[in-house]
């Protein structure tokens, strides 16, 4: 099943996971599973479910967590400065769930929560830049801002067939059920060729891209 | 000594202090409050700039550099620019426009701001070291105003220490000038404070001097997860305004209460009144760290270290819970799985103030929990390092635990004739405040809270309840229940016991908490839980053996049922306390169903009062902002028709009179007149009642309407088909 998801690269990688939250933990898993190194989890909002995460990590993996909660926008945004000191190009992954949700408390001024919130995006970008490091966020407040700030935008969505992750070079081919898998089109197509053997070959990237 | 500071319009305070029976004002024109800023990594070149930015501003009247601490686990001074504000009351605007300039010319966060939220009266006696408990006994007066009466603007219905005041506008206003100068109160007690505003509209001035002051408007504000309504704040010169409306102290304690807080926070008497438990303990912290030369941080910044999904898992984990399987236990069970069942024989025996002793004993506060200085791991599952200097927050709460437990001796040692009103009140304010310091840790607006703290106590309870429980089984003992701090235990049988109490002893030496011996119970019975999953609430209620009660006055203990909840109606609270009897004459449920059906007769009858089927309800939500049609919304809809305006956070009272229509048909307010109510309605919520004493024996509502549908007869006739 995790053959089916991507791993991630490199750089800021916005997770669009609409109505479906349990899309991170089975990224995070997947992108674990082939990684070494240590995982900085800053989190907002009671993302960081122990029992979530590690349903989609192996022990080891689950392992490398490393887990602090935020609970306002002031810790959040130290918590963000802190991540330079913490992070290093061994780190497997950063993840950021909700990353606006807090500055959008009415608990900070606005224009505090503004500078916060930029100086957030920045430092993440930053940081994944100079250490290329992945980093993994998600937001359910101000998406736009995050997905122009991020370097690429993924796509869950849950679909009667299960969980569809989109992204500038993947796409899910095989979907898992409780009761087995099921294919699309694609996958037929990439594994058969088209039908029209003079056509171009179907803009499909391949199931598990190498990082 | 100064028991109240007003804030004069240009900023001066003046005290009020007791001076023989009288009372003395003094302006201190001389007074300049102070804040202080601190930079990030202790950069002097921001606190540079800083004095430049503010130099040319008239609310800042001096510049200095000091050295302060700037948290609690500091081990140096840091270098701090101390400005000081021409105007009490201004220092809070100071502190915005210094974020904004902030903002303006640098990242976020490079200067920290302290002293700056703190009330300009309680600031005040910090500064100056002054004492606001009064030296003598205040003089109180009551003025009361029914919510109606405040809504409709009449002053007619205004009570003076319980006496009309007058039949018309120029009588109210004669009888309440001639009791402010006949008592000439230090104090004013008011229903609302809005009676201030009221009265001066009507010509009478309440304060000491002409004049009154509206201090903040009413807000609806979120905390804790529950929505809170605070009410406007007026302010009199010369006396003490306490809004009964408004001030949690005083509703669950008394002046003594207050008084005390006055005296331990320094904090005066009209801004301890109105403080919420958080207020209180931030206070009390506040005064504290200013010994340790400690600045008071208005925005917190300390973050959760990184830790673990292993410690986090372990963290969250909430108090110990210990909810044996009943089935066939050795415990004299008799009822269904999940903890619920009756025993026989029980004793109770709790750890007294188990969370704020764990602060003290194990010295858990925010400096001395995950120290660099000291390896190892002294906080159970956690492995967090524990400093071995003089905790901050144990400091703070030892003297309250301290006091506590002398008045509760005293109180367990006075003569009969005496009256221990004023220590019951004491030891009852600072109970709320010792229950709330634990949750306090964990919230995350506590200037001196800290998460890691909340889940080192936690862990020490939970090893502290695994030990008792142990102890106490290889005793002989057998656990049937346990939860948070208190456990219920069986002698087992085949077994030879140790005497409880010398096992609460040897318990109390090991872990350093007092185990106390809380009673014996002749039957105690726990209640189902009413979800399958969750945090179960715990409900259970049981009769105590005679003369061995912790409290002579009751014959039962209740947790959790509806006798116990502020919201049932008088008439069903007592109906239930009456099916308690019954149950306790044979614990079987038969006789309990019949007890029943004569409430039930007596309800379809239409004999209730209506004032014992008033039900109390806290509201969440504005009327509009209801989805379903509920009786709180029908309860606002009607406040509102009547220009009875309920805000979120508010308590509304009313009677349900048709519960099959919606809107304000619905119900009547507490306060209007009528005989009228809905049997079914309330019916329903009788055998709900009845449901909770025999859900123990593991009847349900179900099988409560089924025995009455059986067992109808002539007399019985009057109960309807049960829905």
């Amino acid at each position: 099943m995790n053959s089916q998801l991507p791993t991630l690269e490199p750089g800021v990688t916005f997770l669009d996971d609409g109505d479906t939250p349990a899309a991170l933990y089975r990224l995070v898993g997947r992108h674990l599973a082939d990684a070494n190194g240590s995982t900085y989890w800053l989190d907002a909002r009671n993302a960081a479910s122990p029992d979530a995460i590690r349903r989609h990590a192996d022990g080891r993996v689950a392992r490398s967590v490393r887990v602090a909660r935020a609970f306002t926008g002031y810790q959040h945004y130290e918590l963000v400065r802190s991540l330079p000191a913490e992070v290093t190009p061994r780190t497997a992954l950063v993840v950021v769930p909700n990353v606006a949700s807090l500055y959008a408390e009415d608990d900070v001024p606005a224009f505090e929560a503004e500078a916060m919130f930029d100086a957030t995006l920045e430092l993440l970008a930053a940081l994944a830049d100079a250490l290329a490091v992945p980093v993994l966020v998600t937001a359910r407040e101000r998406r736009d801002r995050v997905r122009d700030a991020a370097d690429r935008t993924v796509t869950a969505q849950r679909t009667q067939a299960g969980l569809r992750v989109d992204g500038p070079s993947f796409r899910t081919d095989v979907y898992w059920h409780d009761w087995g898998f099921q294919t699309t089109i694609p996958y037929w197509v990439d594994l058969l060729g088209a039908a029209d053997a003079d056509a171009e070959p179907a803009p499909v990237e391949p199931a598990a891209p190498e990082v | 000594m100064a028991f109240k500071i007003d804030v004069r319009e240009d900023g001066v305070p003046v005290r009020w202090a007791t001076d023989g029976e009288g009372v003395a004002a003094t302006a201190d024109p001389e007074y300049e409050p102070a804040l202080y800023a601190a930079a990030r990594n202790d950069r002097t070149r921001y606190l540079d700039w800083l004095a430049d930015a503010v130099a040319p501003d008239p609310k800042v009247t001096a510049v200095e550099r000091e050295r302060r601490f700037t948290a609690l686990g500091a081990t140096e001074r840091s270098p701090v620019l101390r400005l000081s504000i021409d105007r009490l009351g201004e220092v809070r605007q100071v502190g915005r426009e210094i974020r904004q300039r902030e903002h303006e010319a640098h990242a976020p966060g490079v200067l920290s701001l302290y002293d700056v939220d703190l009330d300009p009266q309680f600031r005040y006696c910090l500064d100056t070291g002054r004492d606001p408990t009064p030296g003598r006994d205040l003089r109180t007066l009551s003025l009361s105003l029914p919510p109606a009466a405040l809504a409709a603007d009449d002053l007619t219905a205004l009570t003076v220490d319980g006496d009309s005041a007058g039949d018309d506008a120029a009588a109210v206003r004669r009888g309440v000038e001639r009791a402010l100068e006949s008592c000439d109160p230090d104090v004013l007690v008011l229903s609302s404070g809005d009676i201030v505003a009221l009265l001066a509209d009507a010509g009478v001035d309440l304060g000491r001097r002409p004049g009154h002051r509206k201090l903040a408007g009413e807000s609806t504000y979120a905390s804790y997860g529950r929505v809170g309504h605070s009410p406007a704040r007026y302010d009199v010169p010369g006396r003490v305004v306490v809004d009964r409306s408004n001030s949690f102290l005083l509703g669950h304690s008394s002046m003594a209460g207050l008084r005390y807080f006055v005296e331990r926070a320094g904090k005066p008497l009209q801004e301890v009144a109105r403080d919420s438990i958080g207020g209180v303990l931030t206070a009390l912290e506040v005064r504290h760290a200013r010994e340790r030369d400690v600045l008071a941080p208005w925005q917190k910044r300390q973050t959760e270290r990184w830790k673990s999904l292993d410690t986090l898992h372990a963290a969250d984990r909430g108090g110990f819970t210990f909810q044996p399987d009943t089935g066939g236990s050795a415990g004299g069970a008799n009822g269904d799985a999940g903890g619920s069942g009756v025993h026989e024989a029980v004793h109770e025996l709790d750890f007294a103030s188990l969370y704020p002793n764990i602060i003290r004993e194990y010295n858990v506060s925010p400096e001395t929990i995950c120290c660099d200085c000291h390896d190892g791991a002294a906080v159970p599952e956690l492995g967090y390092s524990v400093c071995e200097r003089d905790g901050f927050l144990g400091d703070v709460l030892g003297p309250l635990l301290d006091d506590r437990a002398g008045w509760k001796a005293r109180i367990a040692a006075a003569d009969e004739r005496a009256s221990t009103d004023d220590l019951e009140a004491k030891a009852d304010a600072v109970k709320w405040v010792l229950v709330s310091c634990f949750g306090y840790q964990g919230y995350r607006h506590a200037k001196f809270g800290r998460i890691e703290t909340h889940e080192a106590i936690n862990a020490f309870a939970r090893e502290i309840m695994l030990t008792a429980k142990e102890r106490l089984e290889a005793a002989g003992w057998h656990v049937v229940h346990g939860i948070v701090d208190s456990l219920w235990v069986t002698a087992a049988p085949d077994r030879e016991q140790t005497p409880v109490r010398e096992v609460a002893a040897a318990v109390t030496d090991e872990v350093g908490i007092e185990l106390e011996y809380e009673g014996r119970f002749d039957w105690i019975a726990f209640c189902p839980r009413k979800r399958a999953s969750g945090a179960a609430l715990m409900r259970y209620f049981g009769r105590w053996a005679d003369g061995t009660a912790a409290s002579a006055s009751e014959r039962y203990k209740l947790r959790g049922i509806e006798a116990r909840q502020r919201s049932t109606s008088p008439f069903v609270a007592a109906a239930q306390r009456d099916l308690l009897d019954a149950f306790d004459r044979g614990r079987a449920p038969e006789p309990v169903c019949d007890r029943l059906a004569r409430h039930l007769a007596t309800l379809r009858r239409g004999d209730v009062p209506r004032d014992d089927l008033v039900v109390t309800q806290r509201v969440s939500k504005r009327a509009g902002e209801y989805r379903r049609a509920s009786r709180a919304k029908a309860a606002l809809e009607r406040a509102a028709e009547r220009g009875f305006e309920r805000n979120p956070g508010q308590s509304i009272e009313y009677v349900v009179v048709d519960d099959d229509r919606s809107g304000a048909e619905r119900v009547r307010l507490a306060f209007e007149d009528g005989t009228a109510y809905d049997a079914d309605c309330y019916a329903d919520r009788l055998v709900r009642a009845c449901a909770s004493v025999l859900g123990p024996l593991g009847w349900d509502e179900r099988r409560i309407r089924q025995y009455l549908d059986g067992t109808r007869d002539a007399s019985l006739s009057s109960f309807g088909d049960g829905r």
